[in-house]
């Protein structure tokens, strides 16, 4: 076997062997390999911590500071639901006394009433 | 000394190179594409890794333990390089973990030499010099008549023959003819010159006709 043929024989017959050495696997072994792959790939994928950019954690304290702020802020400004019954009548009584002719129309009400009744008995 | 790092050796692109480039962020869809792909490129070498590693170790459970962990390397390291390149850092990280498997267990054999040559010496009986499986079995199995039995001896012939020859030579086979990686690819892999890679198969080439040519012969005739 020192012949060039020799050697190329012996290479062929040793690649064809290992293949077939891979394809005669049995099924316990292939079931490991399985196993083993699963297992490397949960443990070796990275964390999402561990892919985030350094400069994100200030970044995102201050974001969240900032939406508490906001938050606080616009429930504090907001008034309560029970509060808006009880303001819309004192802002129409605001608007009626705000109108001051109005008023003394109000007042003198029986007084038109009167003239007008007296005016149609002279009429009629 | 070559550098082996994989850093060196191609263009940059890990998704914070991406971003940081293209402005572009991978969406959670994108990662979950390129997991999807890491385990279908594993699915397709796993066996062959497996393979390479039983020659290397001749143990079930260590060949489990450096397929295992190469995976792990590779998914924690570059699991966010192009495809293309997972193969060649595959070879390289297979082989890295082979090469510490080998220093390992011969810090273990060393302990156990001298502590066996201390029981030697302490209870005054013989002891048997430490057994490779491989030959073990070889050597005891009984002839098998059926063609496939027969393949299966041949494997095994060619398992011990791999076995026995020095672990760079071993890699540089497996890589050269198995994998069929250039000599260029396989200097890379190993992590050794050009040079080193030529002499290497060529002396494996030579121990494997020595070991092997009887056997296969008779299973040509």
């Amino acid at each position: 076997m020192n012949k060039p043929e020799d050697t190329d024989r012996l290479l062929k017959m040793s690649k064809s062997t290992l293949n077939q050495a891979v394809d005669g696997l049995d099924d316990a072994t292939l079931w490991d390999l399985r196993r083993v792959r699963r297992e490397a790939l949960l443990a070796g994928k990275p964390a999402v911590s561990e892919k985030r950019p350094a400069w994100l954690l200030p970044v995102g304290g201050l974001a969240t500071a900032a939406t508490v702020a906001v938050l606080t802020v616009s429930l504090w400004l907001t008034p309560p639901e029970h509060d808006l019954g009880t303001q819309l009548p004192p802002l129409e009584d605001l608007a009626l006394l705000g109108d001051a002719e109005s008023l003394e129309f109000y007042e003198e009400l029986d007084f038109y009433l009167w003239l007008d009744d007296e005016n149609e008995q002279e009429a009629g | 000394m070559w550098n082996f790092s994989p850093w060196n050796t191609g263009q940059s692109d890990s998704w914070l190179t991406r971003i940081k480039t293209t402005g572009h962020r991978p969406c959670r869809r994108e990662a979950l594409d390129n997991s999807a792909a890491l385990d279908q490129f594993l699915a397709s070498v796993e066996r062959r890794a497996y393979r390479m590693a039983i020659i290397a170790t001749s143990n079930h459970e260590d060949a489990l333990d450096i397929v295992q962990d190469s995976m792990l390397r590779l998914a924690k390291r570059y699991a966010d390089r192009d495809a293309e390149q997972w193969g060649p850092l595959f070879h390289r990280i297979v082989q890295s973990v082979i090469r510490d498997w080998y220093r390992r267990a011969a810090v273990r054999n060393r302990f156990r030499f001298f502590l066996g040559q201390k029981n030697q010496r302490d209870q005054g009986c013989e002891t048997a010099a430490e057994e490779d499986p491989i030959e073990t079995h070889f050597a005891t199995a009984e002839p098998e008549p059926s063609a496939q039995l027969q393949q299966q001896q041949a494997i095994r012939q060619l398992d011990a023959a791999l076995h026995r020859l020095p672990l760079r030579q071993q890699q540089v086979f497996l890589l050269r003819q198995w994998e069929g990686l250039s000599v260029r690819d396989t200097a890379q892999a190993i992590g050794c010159g050009e040079g080193s890679v030529k002499t290497h198969f060529s002396r494996a080439l030579k121990a494997l006709r020595t070991q092997l040519q009887d056997h296969w012969q008779e299973y040509e005739a």
